[in-house]
């Protein structure tokens, strides 16, 4: 996606941390306010529900591609400040090496007790959108309904799979994954399939959906309003949103926002669509709202420190 | 015959509108490109995905 940004406007780009959680990249934006140098986020690309709380903050500006019609009304602001770029269904990974018996498929059978010290999430749900959405699915799986009552049914699993073992503290990661460290665990379809082609079968492991929580999380792109190259980022922006743009994202397994508009257009290649996770996923996925994700967040915030022992 | 003559401008006005206006995006988004190019450097942040 970069080097094809790069090498069509000769654009350097310059990547600040990877591995950052949606709540982590506020946080540039805010602490970069008055500083226009390599340090300042012109654009993000954060968890759906961080997308209005940053606009309320006054931490991004508007900016529609000329693309935008095409997008669905349910997966943009109407004032252009954040749109959707894709979203993903919440995978289980399982390292074979170290899991050698059948893999577990659901939250159900992580309880088991052979499954002791590996079950990870990808890091701090308080600040973390996959580790959040982690958290609901778990809720969901557990008869929670969404919303407030997912949270709080998805940490009560995690809390009880803490206290018996099977719960690791250490975020799930491909390094932690591979070494054995987080041998199980969760992170959306397309880091995971992303996460199995770059180890190559080292270690050979499982994919799974949780086919007791099947949750789908949206993610949404910005430009910073203290953007110290506020024109390159709206170029991004074009070109994330172009039909190139969208079959980058697709080719990294995730479901770009215009991927309908394309499918009707015929403007996926069928090999492309042939190596994307099955589509019976998404018709399954649920789609918390904006407000279940606000409530869910408020109880994470309140409760996941003293239940499971966080700082 | 009025109104076929009257829809047969019509037609040639939306032509014309349409044509104008994708030539006003092309405009727009040639000015973005050079004004980009101009700034030279764009900062992304937690982008793992190829």
């Amino acid at each position: 996606m970069i080097a094809g940004f790069k090498a069509k406007y000769g654009i350097d780009v310059n990547e600040l941390n990877p591995n950052a959680g949606s709540g982590d990249e506020i946080e540039a934006i805010k602490a970069n306010k008055d500083n226009t140098g390599p340090q300042a986020p012109d654009v993000i690309d954060v968890g759906l529900s961080f997308g209005p709380a940053a606009k309320a903050e006054g931490l991004i500006q508007p900016y529609k591609v000329s693309t935008w019609d095409s997008f669905p009304d349910s997966a943009k602001d109407s004032e252009g400040y954040w749109y959707g770029d894709y979203y993903g269904v919440l995978a289980m990974a399982v390292n074979k090496d170290v899991v050698a018996e059948a893999s577990p498929t659901n939250f159900a059978d992580l309880k088991d007790p052979k499954f002791a010290n590996m079950v990870a999430i990808p890091g701090d749900p308080r600040t973390g959108n996959s580790s959040m959405m982690s958290v609901y699915a778990a809720g969901l799986a557990n008869g929670g309904t969404g919303g407030k009552d997912a949270a709080t049914a998805g940490i009560a699993y995690l809390k009880a799979l803490k206290a018996s073992g099977n719960f690791v503290d250490e975020g799930g990661s491909s390094q932690n994954f591979a070494q054995g460290t987080t041998p199980i665990m969760f992170d959306w379809d397309y880091n995971v399939l992303a996460m199995r082609d770059k180890l190559a079968g080292n270690p050979p492991m499982d994919v799974a959906i949780p086919s007791d929580g099947v949750i789908a999380g949206v993610y949404v792109q910005a430009i910073s309003a203290y953007a110290p190259h506020p024109n390159a980022a709206k170029l991004w922006m074009e070109y994330l949103y172009s039909d190139e743009g969208q079959l980058g994202w697709l080719s990294g397994y995730c479901h770009p926002i215009r991927f309908n508009d394309m499918v009707a257009r015929g403007a996926i290649p069928a090999d492309m669509m042939a190596k994307l996770p099955p589509a019976e996923n998404d018709a399954k996925a649920v789609f918390p709202t904006l407000e279940e994700q606000g409530a869910a967040k408020a109880v994470v915030a309140e409760t996941w420190a003293s239940e499971m022992g966080a700082n | 015959m009025t109104s076929r003559t009257h829809s047969a401008l019509s037609l040639t006005t939306a032509i014309a509108l349409a044509t104008g206006i994708a030539q006003a995006q092309a405009a727009e988004l040639d000015a973005l490109v050079a004004a980009a190019k101009a700034e030279g450097k764009l900062t992304t942040i937690a982008l793992p995905h190829d």
